[in-house]
């Protein structure tokens, strides 16, 4: 029973970091109706912007200006791609990103080496904790904490901000929301780069849990899309319950088939609920 | 778009063509499947660097049979029906009549089976798995670094002495992994320690947190890993940040140089077997080392690993028994191999290095190495220091233990 709690709660703090890469992808997924693969990169992107920085103006620093340049890429990769392709069929999105995926790699290969990297936690939350019913990492607490805090952040924007509800009015219909004299193609612009945001905080916070290299980007796309899919496409709420499910799934039992856990608990809700567990009609459907 | 086709098929087909009727030179050469990509990639480059070496080196000394060699390179993926498709690839398209390569002992024994029935040569340079040379040994498959058997039966002993007797084993899920956790279990029970229990990791995992949480749940006095690549470097972050090294004592089996580097100083923790490091204080090595940093000024790793070493003996020992054949010829040169003694002097190692006639098993000493604290180390690259060696004669299986029969020679 007792480890039964420890793994639960290694198991939510981690579907929580896994729920913030999964949102930004779900966010750009539901408005944009944009498979993007570059996703992993973005998140790939952060964690080396973050290794490169914090030798010189430590975590804190290091993590906004990371994001913010992980936002920038994202809006470059909008403006000058992925825009060509909205309202056409997804596979174009998708092998357009995939491509941009790809080159994205090999530009990391190119300035950081094909090596992997190790990146420290923070000395102010580095070691371990006594929960009581364990020692716990304080960094993966910590990063739980900032996970749900910007879960939050994006909730706010998303739910209580004029520039939320112009978001989501435009997911739903776009001509109308153009017509009602909206920048619609800013916006979408906007979103990408909010999305882009979000992979690149979780790179920040994941690069000292794992080693960075080139190809951890492709490492947590999946994880991401499997998320996305459970949770439902575009959906919020989706993705973080999604994001838990996984997180948990993957803890509760150690062992060899642990996996593989995630994707039969995908197959069997999408047998019962074909768009994922709050999700809405979407372009996978069509 | 259908011009583009057009000209594009123009520019391949031109390609090809070229590639056709350019005369044959007079050149060996040897396919080399190693992983570019996958687990294994770190690995890959620095054997890759190893072999590329020694082909410079025999050609500078006159060449072999009085040719050049050549690698050709493919990559393997770190995936075996990857690398069996380039292995065939090699010798169909290639014409190349030995191999060499490795790196993950399910991909060596896909491509040993591919060899063996192709009749050409396979130097296995970087597995571990005890198959490679046991269940799947082959007359035209020969490995270069020690099995798990050898590597158990030097480390384990040490780790019982100075450690303790508690183990708890975080094995790879896959042939080598298996090997590693089977040996270590063999040694434990002959000296009747307590295993106190096992994961089996998939390969490709990046996040150990709930196989940290149930190792540490069950209070052993070792943690004894059998992970390796991308995954043992992700393992090695999250053993330190989970404070596991404060509780236990962290043993990898066959600690890669590799994984370490990328893992860095801080979080480099315990004490492990591994086939070779570059400190081993020989002037065989020292000159390795020497030529490695000439040769590779500016690479990410500085050093030559186990990896390098593997690569460059093997490339080295496999132009020397074509030379001594006197003839290309594929059963001449394993003849010429077989039962060959790579002298002290040259082995890279202490002791000599015995290419075994009935498993093609190189003997060869075993090290274990103490991670050295942050305080204590020269620059970046020194990590370890060597504590103990043992020579492989002393811990190889017998024949009675790895009862192998070896096909007959090729044709």
């Amino acid at each position: 029973m007792e480890l039964f709690l420890c793994y639960l709660t290694n198991g939510i703090v981690n579907g929580l970091i896994y729920a913030v890469v999964a949102l930004g992808f779900t966010l750009i997924l539901g408005v944009m109706q944009v498979i993007n693969f570059s996703h992993g990169l973005l998140f790939a992107f952060g964690a080396y912007f973050s290794f490169s920085l914090m030798k010189y103006v430590g975590f804190w620093i290091a993590l906004p200006i990371s994001c913010f340049f992980v936002g920038v890429m994202g809006i470059l990769i909008e403006r000058l791609a992925v825009r060509r392709v909205y309202g056409k069929n997804p596979l174009f999105g998708l092998l357009l990103t995939f491509g941009i995926a790809m080159a994205l790699e090999e530009v990391i290969r190119m300035v950081w080496g094909k090596p992997g990297h190790s990146v420290t936690a923070p000395d102010f939350i580095a070691g371990v904790v006594n929960l009581g019913i364990m020692y716990y990492s304080k960094y993966r607490l910590f990063l739980a904490g900032l996970s749900a805090l910007v879960i939050l952040l994006v909730w706010i924007f998303l739910e209580r901000t004029p520039y939320g509800a112009i978001i989501k009015a435009g997911a739903h219909d776009s001509e109308m929301v153009m017509a009602l004299g909206k920048n619609l193609p800013k916006m979408r612009t906007l979103v990408f780069g909010l999305g882009a945001a979000l992979a690149g905080v979780a790179g920040v916070i994941a690069a000292p849990i794992h080693s960075i290299r080139p190809v951890m980007g492709t490492y947590v796309l999946m994880p991401a899309f499997v998320i996305v899919v459970l949770g439902g496409i575009g959906s919020f709420w989706g993705s973080i319950i999604g994001g838990l499910i996984f997180g948990i799934s993957t803890s509760l039992y150690p062992g060899r088939f642990t996996d593989i856990i995630p994707y039969v608990l995908m197959a069997l809700i999408l047998l019962w609920r074909p768009r994922g567990l709050m999700g809405e009609k979407s372009i996978l459907e069509v | 778009m259908k011009k583009l086709v057009t000209i594009l098929s123009i520019v391949l087909l031109s390609g090809l063509l070229w590639s056709q009727s350019s005369p044959a030179e007079e050149v060996i050469k040897i396919g080399v499947v190693s992983p570019a990509s996958g687990n294994y990639a770190d690995h890959g480059a620095l054997e890759r660097r190893g072999m590329q070496m020694a082909v410079e080196e025999l050609n500078q000394a006159g060449g072999v049979l009085g040719k050049n060699l050549q690698l050709v390179a493919e990559d393997s993926e770190t995936n075996p029906q990857v690398a069996a498709r380039k292995a065939r690839r090699l010798i169909e398209v290639d014409k190349v009549k030995y191999l060499m390569g490795g790196v993950s002992s399910s991909v060596a024994i896909a491509v040993g089976e591919v060899a063996q029935r192709y009749g050409v040569i396979f130097f296995a340079t970087n597995q571990n798995s005890d198959t490679v040379t046991g269940k799947y040994a082959h007359r035209c498959v020969f490995r270069v670094p020690p099995n798990m058997a050898m590597a158990l039966r030097a480390l384990g002993p040490y780790i019982l002495e100075t450690v303790g007797n508690r183990w708890y084993f975080l094995t790879h899920d896959y042939s080598w992994g298996w090997s590693g956790t089977r040996w270590a279990r063999n040694v434990l029970k002959a000296h009747n320690g307590v295993d106190v229990g096992e994961s089996k990791v998939p390969l490709g995992t990046r996040d150990f947190s709930a196989f940290l949480i149930k190792a540490r749940a069950t209070k052993p006095d070792a943690l004894v890993i059998t992970v390796g690549g991308v995954d043992r470097a992700a393992l090695m972050e999250q053993i330190y940040e989970f404070g596991i090294h404060k509780d236990m004592t962290v043993v990898h089996t066959l600690y890669d140089y590799e994984d370490a580097w990328a893992a860095g100083p801080k979080k480099n923790v315990g004490i492990h077997g591994t086939e070779w490091y570059y400190d081993i204080d020989k002037p065989d090595v020292r000159e390795f080392v020497q030529k490695y940093k000439k040769r590779w000024l500016g690479v990410a790793i500085p050093v030559p690993t186990q990896d390098t070493a593997n690569g460059y003996l093997a490339t080295r020992e496999l132009g020397r028994a074509i030379q001594r054949a006197g003839t290309e010829n594929v059963a001449a040169v394993i003849k010429a191999l077989e039962g060959h003694v790579i002298p002290e002097s040259e082995s890279l190692r202490h002791g000599p290095i015995t290419i075994r006639d009935w498993d093609h098993q190189f003997i060869c000493t075993y090290y274990v190495v103490r991670s050295k604290k942050p305080s204590e180390i020269r620059d970046r690259a020194d990590l370890c220091e060597i504590v103990k060696w043992v020579p492989g004669e002393k811990t190889a299986r017998t024949k009675a233990e790895n009862p192998v029969k070896l096909e007959p020679y090729p044709e």
